[in-house]
């Protein structure tokens, strides 16, 4: 085994782990920080899988902006005793068939597709993909900025709507002024 | 991969630091426990009423805006390594990329949602 493979799994552990404890916490604080661990243990998988601009986006945007988002929620909503906050632990998850069908359907969708993407033939059917993916950064910015410029520019469009549709939530439960 | 020790060496300082000087205090301190000692530490005042307050939702506004500057922050790393091959064409998209983000902190901005009141 790699190093590379020790790495994976170690990442792989302490992700799942802490994904798991984000829902299963006693409080809503522990699960919100426990997801925020998650979320770095997938800019750890992004990393050892070479994909290293995802991986400082990672840590940049869900590290450092979600997580803040996920904790002022947290702190906005929360009265007084937040011990036993968490409204997973209230439900019987394992007497819920919800849970199960999401458990199997999950599976069944990733056995599928590492199996599909595992054969060299299957990987290059994949219609979105007419290009090569890019590594490197320069690789990356050549198809953002190029290849993929009105999607790119698209994406200003969608952050506009995100600053004006949560200036008009947050104005209108505030003061109608 | 190589480049990621050093990242996985800050990570594991980071982890070990706490135990390490928890430990090391246990180790030399003196064990005299009062309850003034358990108070939060509020710059030395006596603390006021809860530590879990509720804040003020303008808070939460806030961080929604600079989660929408920080995912416009992360697509300027690929076009500062590359603006020299993109040249004016480049230059002139992220300005039309940055103008429309600014036209919501100007809405923003009118809206009073900056101020703080």
């Amino acid at each position: 085994m790699s190093f590379e493979q020790v790495l994976f799994i170690i990442v792989s552990l302490i992700l799942l782990a802490s994904a798991l404890g984000a829902v299963f916490a006693r409080r809503i604080m522990h699960s919100a920080l426990l997801a925020v661990a998650a979320f770095t243990g997938v800019g750890g998988i992004y990393a050892i899988l070479g994909s290293h601009f995802l991986a400082v986006a990672q840590v940049l945007i869900y590290i450092g902006a979600v997580a803040i988002v996920l904790l002022f929620a947290v702190m906005l909503s929360q009265q007084r005793e937040i011990s036993g906050s968490n409204p997973v632990r209230k439900q019987k998850l394992w007497k819920n068939w919800v849970t199960w069908a999401a458990f199997g359907v999950g599976l069944v969708m990733v056995l599928y597709f590492t199996v599909n993407l595992a054969t060299p033939t299957a990987s290059q059917e994949i219609p979105l993909i007419h290009t090569e993916p890019a590594t490197s950064l320069e690789g990356l910015s050549e198809l953002l900025f190029r290849e993929y410029l009105v999607p790119f520019e698209l994406v200003s469009l969608l952050l506009l709507l995100v600053v004006i549709g949560a200036v008009v939530i947050a104005r209108k439960e505030n003061d109608p002024q | 991969m190589e480049a990621y020790f050093e990242v996985l060496f800050f990570m594991l300082a980071g982890l070990l630091f706490y135990p390490f000087t928890m430990v090391l205090a246990r180790l030399f301190r003196p064990s005299s426990p009062s309850p003034t000692k358990l108070e939060n530490y509020e710059c030395g005042v006596p603390p006021i009423g809860q530590a879990q307050v509720q804040f003020h939702p303008n808070y939460y506004l806030l961080a929604l805006l600079f989660v929408a500057l920080d995912v416009e922050a992360v697509f300027l790393f690929p076009w500062a390594v590359h603006l020299r091959e993109l040249g004016l064409f480049g230059l002139v998209e992220m300005f039309i990329f940055i103008g429309i983000i600014v036209v919501g902190i100007v809405y923003a901005w009118k809206k009073k949602v900056i101020q703080w009141h």
